[in-house]
């Protein structure tokens, strides 16, 4: 399906900075009507030929640039509970880049040039949620430790203690993502978002992005979800322990019990940038603006700039010392 | 290009003014030679400055530090004295601070003027205990002012370790240490060339690495991050006292010392530090 305005007839996308939908090409709002599709590989709005990638649940038309939702990925078992909408929009992104990067010599002349960063795409990404109840316990040997000095001697105490704690701890929507393509480690990095802005989901959300469908089910990513909750009942339990010095014969023990598991999707922007026959890939968050990737380096301004910073110390030093031998 | 000089502007203005500051004070000192030092102190009652009295150097030897003596006394603007001595001077620092301190003043030492800028090392090889003799450093004038007791701790360190198996080259090590320490003033903040290249190198690799390995992204999530409504429950919390140990060590005492500033008997500032050898 698309999203087509009634006024002009384009494709209407969802705004984030308006925060509902908009037409690009007339500029009105929430004059949007469904145009479903005449089967899956055809574009509603010029009948092109779309080329459906697998997973692949909201994508561009090469041919008229509309947005196009790929129903049958977006109903059924594939239709998410809840979607996080973007709250950042494509210039936000491109400003997010420049603030983290502008100040960075090292980096290609056209690393944040408009043309390099018009190619961003914002995407929605499939997590699950998992709800979890956490109990964790740890049990050790506590030890209190001072010492004094007394005339010519130094004493030091040792207070043993047997300390315990045990947490019930709720887990509320822990996330992980549903995406062979995304790496693991980078969507944890792009945490946490804001749920208060979560909404039941509508195919409008999707219009102006890219989007995939879940394609890991929650079973295999429940390990993952559970590792992470219990990291955090972890710490929170190691929170309730102070005033020992140090501790000794630990044991940590868990339990948990899981609850409601949530299919959902979350925005992140995405920038492939192409340096040296490699691809470095930048993600940032939709909703918060929190930005995740490695940039390139350019060899020869690493050279330039940290020899520049070498020289102009090293004559400076000279400069001094021929100052001190004047004075 | 246009980067680059945007870049280090700052670093390019400080750059040019320190440039021509340089070029400043080398074109003055060019048209205004440095006046040599010149000794004042036309009163002192020793033409001597090695008084070898317990007989720990040979006469060569002797005519050796004086001729060193001589030259740096000279380079640096301070009498350099030596005694070395065989007596009872009793076993607290205060024997020898007061011999030495006695010595400088009534033979009118100092290079600038009487009681003026100098420093003498008494050596006093006079065994007691487990000690074969004790050093002091007595200083004066410019000398005290620039010597820090730790200075002067690292001076005896650096003669004590050599003397009792070669005096002279410990004396040699006494006189080349006062002249080098006080040589030129200002002069000795000269930077070595090493040092200015390792510096520069470490400057231009912190540059590189702050630069090279900016951390893009941290995890900013907290353990509470997901727990539902902020609260946790706490099912189980004990501290249970087990039991109590006291162990308790004997401090050790450190030797030498009786170092610092003081005014000697002739009513002259000093200052000062002791080594056992």
């Amino acid at each position: 399906m698309i999203f087509r305005c009634k006024n002009c007839g384009g494709n209407t996308v969802y705004s984030p900075e308006r925060s509902k939908m908009y037409c690009p090409y007339c500029e009105s709002e929430d004059q949007e009507e469904v145009v479903p599709s005449e089967g899956m590989f055809n574009c509603p709005a010029c009948g092109g030929e779309l080329k459906i990638e697998k997973y692949n649940a909201a994508l561009k038309c090469e041919y008229c640039d509309s947005y196009v939702i790929v129903e049958e990925r977006t109903t059924g078992e594939y239709e998410p509970k809840l979607i996080l909408p973007f709250e950042k929009g494509h210039k936000e992104a491109e400003q997010i880049l420049k603030d983290q990067f502008g100040k960075n010599c090292f980096l290609p002349d056209d690393f944040l040039s408009d043309a390099r960063l018009s190619q961003m795409e914002g995407m929605y990404v499939p997590f699950f949620l998992f709800d979890f109840d956490i109990r964790y316990t740890i049990s050790a040997i506590g030890h209190k430790v001072r010492s004094w000095t007394s005339g010519e001697y130094r004493y030091t105490e040792d207070s043993s203690y047997q300390v315990e704690r045990t947490m019930e701890v709720p887990i509320d929507k822990m996330p992980a993502d549903a995406s062979y393509a995304k790496p693991d480690e980078i969507m944890d990095l792009l945490e946490p978002y804001d749920y208060h802005l979560l909404r039941s989901f509508e195919p409008k959300y999707l219009s102006g992005f890219l989007a995939e469908q879940y394609n890991m089910e929650s079973e295999e990513l429940l390990a993952r979800a559970l590792s992470k909750a219990r990291e955090d009942a972890k710490a929170i339990t190691e929170g309730t322990i102070d005033g020992y010095t140090s501790m000794t014969g630990r044991k940590d023990d868990s339990s948990y019990r899981q609850k409601e598991t949530t299919y959902s999707m979350f925005p992140v922007w995405t920038y492939y940038y192409q340096y040296h026959d490699k691809t470095y890939p930048f993600y940032i968050n939709g909703q918060t603006g929190k930005l995740v990737g490695t940039p390139p380096r350019s060899v020869l301004k690493i050279l330039l700039y940290s020899g520049t910073v070498f020289a102009g110390f090293l004559s400076l030093f000279a400069m001094w010392n021929i100052i001190i031998g004047s004075l | 290009m246009k980067l680059y000089i945007k870049h280090f502007r700052i670093f390019f203005i400080i750059w040019i003014v320190c440039a021509v500051a340089t070029g400043c004070f080398w074109g003055y000192r060019k048209n205004n030679p440095r006046a040599e030092i010149t000794r004042g102190n036309t009163q002192c009652l020793q033409k001597d400055r090695v008084f070898d009295r317990g007989d720990k150097l040979t006469d060569e030897e002797e005519q050796k530090l004086e001729e060193l003596i001589a030259k740096k006394q000279d380079e640096c603007g301070c009498d350099i004295i030596l005694v070395t001595l065989n007596e009872p001077l009793g076993n607290e620092w205060n024997g020898i601070r007061d011999w030495a301190d006695d010595f400088y003043d009534e033979n009118l030492f100092g290079y600038d003027r009487a009681h003026g800028d100098g420093a003498v090392l008494v050596d006093n090889w006079y065994s007691f205990g487990d000690y074969n003799g004790d050093t002091w450093l007595s200083t004066s004038g410019r000398v005290e002012s620039r010597y820090s007791s730790s200075d002067i701790d690292e001076l005896l360190d650096a003669v004590c370790s050599v003397v009792n198996e070669n005096p002279y080259e410990a004396y040699r090590i006494y006189v080349n240490g006062i002249a080098k320490h006080m040589n030129g003033g200002i002069g000795s903040a000269r930077v070595p060339a090493v040092v200015a290249v390792i510096v520069s190198l470490l400057v231009a690799v912190g540059y590189f690495t702050y630069h090279f390995y900016a951390k893009v992204a941290k995890d900013t999530t907290t353990p509470m991050t997901y727990v539902t409504g902020g609260k946790p429950v706490m099912v189980n919390k004990e501290d249970r006292f087990l039991h109590k140990s006291v162990h308790k060590h004997r401090i050790e005492s450190s030797s030498g010392g009786g170092g610092g500033h003081h005014v000697s008997s002739g009513g002259f500032s000093h200052g000062g530090g002791g080594h056992h050898h």
